[in-house]
């Protein structure tokens, strides 16, 4: 198959099929609605399972039981929804169950609005749910990424047998963009999944239990430590970044992911045609941080701006990894509303000038 | 001397001491479901689901794979297992505080789907674990620890009656309410057990059993006279029996 | 021609980019918007361009409400076919879940007033060949109760699209209407590709108002 052009909601379902996913539990929510909808009928094309749930809590319970039993799970929905869905997310962390979890970010808070924001990066990235616990994000920025990265979550989930996030924003869920779907991606290796609680008690000569509660505090915090190791792991091996226009000699390095990433992309053109280098971070793991792109960046730099469609929240990651090295600045837009090019131009224009700019 | 097996235990539950309360079912209805999962053969490709409650810890005591829900969601939990393992047995174990209060969702929407599963429900009209607290199904004027003056009409409802509940969902296939009192009700109470699983290794769909149980420590009653005060007071509000059978209406068609 | 419009096609076909372009370009009186499944890129999102051409909107009934989903169904939607005098494109969303919202209409439309376009781009997966194609028109058809009166070939993928994609639409779509005799009415032309060919039916250039430019 050569290039297509698909819908990013669409996209992401056909690449979960092709991602080897085995079943598909959610509820309907605007601006998601096409990844069930394309689902509810592909996966039983493919011999797979589809259930629209009564609720995003018997979703993701669902989405816990089929992972627990040893397969590879998809569930999806937008802001509000994935509110609710935060308690099977941590059973899911705690038990240990690999799961994918597909966001596309509405604005909020609240019932909020359908259209695009990115102002769920502190739930994806402090937890969400309770407990000591992360999630494996990834907040891609064009269909092809998008796809090329669902594909792999599930082996990735597998891996560390932990949910993986993408966190995407509407734009990206509705976006029209042509798409190669069967680009070679690099995958974990499989292992077996001898933890899972496949009915087979006797065959395997031991029981199973896919369980998060521990009676002894002594065994929760070894379990809490066990699993930060694999926390550290991701952070160590997992971090994903790119580095945009950074051979230039730039001053202002703008940090942004997603749809902003794309305008911020945009904005970098238009300066660069009027004579102005800006280099740009752009975070393709916010979970973990990608704090190993700041740590190289050319003598030139001086300014980070960061930008989101959200009032701050990915700005607490960069001021962390920062550590008063550079000046931070910062712009950001929220309730879905998108910014246009000219307003980042404008901003990095007055960052660059020393004045605080709009 | 030649000697002859008249009892033996369960090797339908892990060879370990229960940790329920003196006076309290739970035990008897464990040994019931074990017993009925060995004689059935299905004790080796059978998962259950525990539920959050007193039987919380019911995945150390059923031999077989087990795993655990958050509160209420067994029967969602439940259903994930079933759909992606459709030829295994799969039953939730769950109380009254977890099904009719915080899983009334669940259950409902796992019994209109019909998911082929089964659902041990035990009904001791309070919460036991967290330290006795009023249940959508505590009698009118029981004392509890978030009724403790008795429980009112007003304000606070009437018990729910969940076999009667589901009874009216299209979905559900088989539902009886049993109680384990004496001998003579536990043989029926297997029996409805057994049933409940037929239907499912029948592919009939949802299944129920509902115990009417004990607490003797919430209700703050010895041990010896909870099952008096169960026959007495709970039974005549929950009355036992079969609620809906739709096994039998597909054998009349 | 028929003087009202509607377009159908698979959903993500280029219905709305096309409808606002032919409102524009071709001086309509209305564009009416029956998209009631996607919540962005509608063609109600460029009312200001659209008031500015001096094409009248009909969209929800709460207008200018990018940022709502409900699907409300503006009673306006009719006046087209009320108002003889009138040239009209509709733009439904896709596939059978806005091809039915033209049984609304069963009562009042008169089969000489209108035209039922199918626009086809063959870079979307479910019409990506003849095969698919006539099957989509037999359910579109079936949905609507209308009968496709031409095609539209939008074939694109959109910033890449070069002139021997068009040209691959054009065959798939000439095999189309050998087969159904349906008339090829438009071939759209991504706005920077550079072509010389002519394609079947009245060939126009695609501006895109709906997606920004750096979309």
């Amino acid at each position: 198959m050569g290039k297509v052009l698909m819908k990013g909601n669409e996209a992401m379902a056909l690449a979960a099929i092709k991602g080897g996913c085995d079943a598909f539990f959610g509820y309907p929510i605007t601006p998601q609605n096409e990844i069930p909808e394309y689902l509810s009928y592909h996966m039983a094309q493919h011999d797979r399972i589809f259930v629209q749930a009564e609720s995003e809590v018997a979703a993701i319970n669902m989405v816990y039981g089929a992972a627990g039993s040893g397969a590879r799970v998809l569930t999806s929905s937008s802001s509000p929804g994935i509110a609710l869905k935060q308690e099977g997310i941590s059973y899911l962390a705690g038990s240990e169950l690999p799961a994918v979890i597909i966001n596309v970010m509405r604005g909020g808070p609240g019932l909020g609005g359908i259209q695009p924001s990115q102002g769920d990066y502190n739930q994806i990235t402090r937890g969400g749910g309770n407990g000591d616990y992360k999630l494996l994000t990834f907040a891609p920025e064009t269909l092809q990424e998008t796809v090329n990265i669902v594909k792999a979550s599930f082996s990735l989930a597998d891996y560390y047998r932990n949910p993986v996030m993408i966190a995407v924003d509407g734009l990206i869920g509705q976006m029209m963009e042509p798409v190669d779907l069967d680009q070679k991606i690099d995958e974990k290796p499989t292992k077996e999944k001898d933890w899972a609680a496949t009915g087979h008690a006797k065959k395997r000569g031991h029981r199973n239990k896919i369980v998060s509660l521990y009676l002894d505090p002594y065994d929760l915090e070894k379990h809490n430590l066990k699993l930060k190791a694999k926390y550290d792991e991701m952070l160590e091996t997992e971090q994903r970044y790119e580095m945009i226009n950074m051979d230039h000699n730039p001053s202002l390095v703008f940090v942004a992911y997603g749809s902003m990433a794309r305008i911020a992309r945009s904005a970098i053109q238009v300066l660069k045609d009027a004579g102005i280098e800006v280099g740009m971070i752009r975070p393709i793991t916010i979970s973990p941080f990608p704090e190993k792109a700041f740590k190289h960046l050319p003598d030139s730099v001086h300014t980070l701006l960061t930008l989101e469609m959200s009032l701050g929240q990915m700005l607490q990651d960069v001021q962390i990894v920062n550590q008063g090295r550079y000046t931070l600045d910062f712009y950001g837009r929220a309730g879905g509303v998108v910014p246009e090019t000219e307003d980042i131009v404008e901003k990095a224009k007055a960052v660059l000038k020393g004045g605080k700019g709009q | 001397m030649k000697t002859k097996t008249i009892y033996k235990p369960t090797g339908g539950l892990v060879d370990r001491d229960l940790s329920y309360c003196p006076g309290c079912t739970h035990g008897i209805i464990h040994k019931l479901v074990g017993e009925v999962l060995e004689e059935k053969g299905l004790l080796d490709e059978a998962i259950g689901v525990a539920s959050v409650g007193c039987s919380v810890m019911s995945y150390e005591f059923f031999n077989c794979d087990m795993q655990q829900a958050a509160h209420g969601r067994a029967p969602a939990v439940a259903t994930g297992i079933k759909r992606v393992r459709p030829e295994h047995t799969v039953f939730t174990y769950q109380g009254d505080g977890d099904l009719a209060s915080i899983g009334m969702a669940e259950i409902v929407h796992a019994a209109h789907r019909g998911e082929n599963m089964t659902v041990i429900f035990v009904n001791n009209a309070i919460y036991g674990m967290t330290g006795g607290q009023m249940a959508p199904t505590t009698l009118i004027n029981q004392k509890t620890s978030t009724s403790p003056t008795g429980r009112k009409k007003e304000g606070t409802g009437e018990p729910l009656r969940m076999s009667e509940l589901l009874a009216t969902v299209p979905g559900a296939t088989y539902l009886e309410r049993v109680s384990v009192h004496d001998p003579k009700h536990i043989r029926k109470a297997k029996k409805a057990l057994e049933k409940a699983f037929d239907v499912q290794t029948k592919k009939q769909g949802f299944s129920m059993i509902e115990f009417v149980s004990t607490c003797p420590v919430n209700w703050g009653i010895q041990p010896q006279d909870s099952l008096e005060w169960m026959v007495d007071n709970m039974i005549p509000y929950f009355p036992l029996g079969i609620y809906k059978d739709a096994t039998k209406e597909e054998n009349n068609e | 021609m028929n003087r009202l419009w509607i377009l159908t096609g698979h959903y993500g076909s280029g219905k709305s980019e096309v409808a606002v372009n032919l409102a524009i370009d071709e001086q309509l009186d209305y564009l009416v918007d029956l998209d009631v499944v996607n919540p962005y890129f509608r063609s109600r999102s460029v009312h200001a361009l659209l008031e500015a051409n001096g094409v009248s909107l009909v969209e929800s009934t709460i207008e200018k409400a990018t940022g709502s989903d409900l699907p409300f169904i503006s009673a306006k939607g009719s006046r087209p076919f009320h108002d003889k005098a009138s040239r009209a494109v509709y733009d439904l969303a896709g596939t059978q879940a806005g091809a039915k919202l033209m049984r609304q209409y069963t009562d009042i439309i008169d089969e000489r007033e209108i035209e039922f376009w199918l626009v086809v781009n063959i870079y979307r997966m479910e019409t990506a060949n003849e095969a698919q194609i006539l099957n989509l028109i037999n359910t579109l058809e079936g949905a609507s109760g209308l009968k496709v009166t031409g095609l539209i070939n939008n074939s694109n993928l959109m910033h890449e699209t070069t002139e021997e994609h068009i040209k691959k639409g054009d065959t798939v779509l000439n095999a189309v209407s050998k087969k159904t005799g349906l008339p090829i009415v438009f071939t759209f032309i991504e706005e920077e590709v550079k072509t010389n060919l002519k394609f079947a039916g009245e060939n126009r250039r695609l501006i895109r108002h709906l997606g920004k430019h750096w979309l």
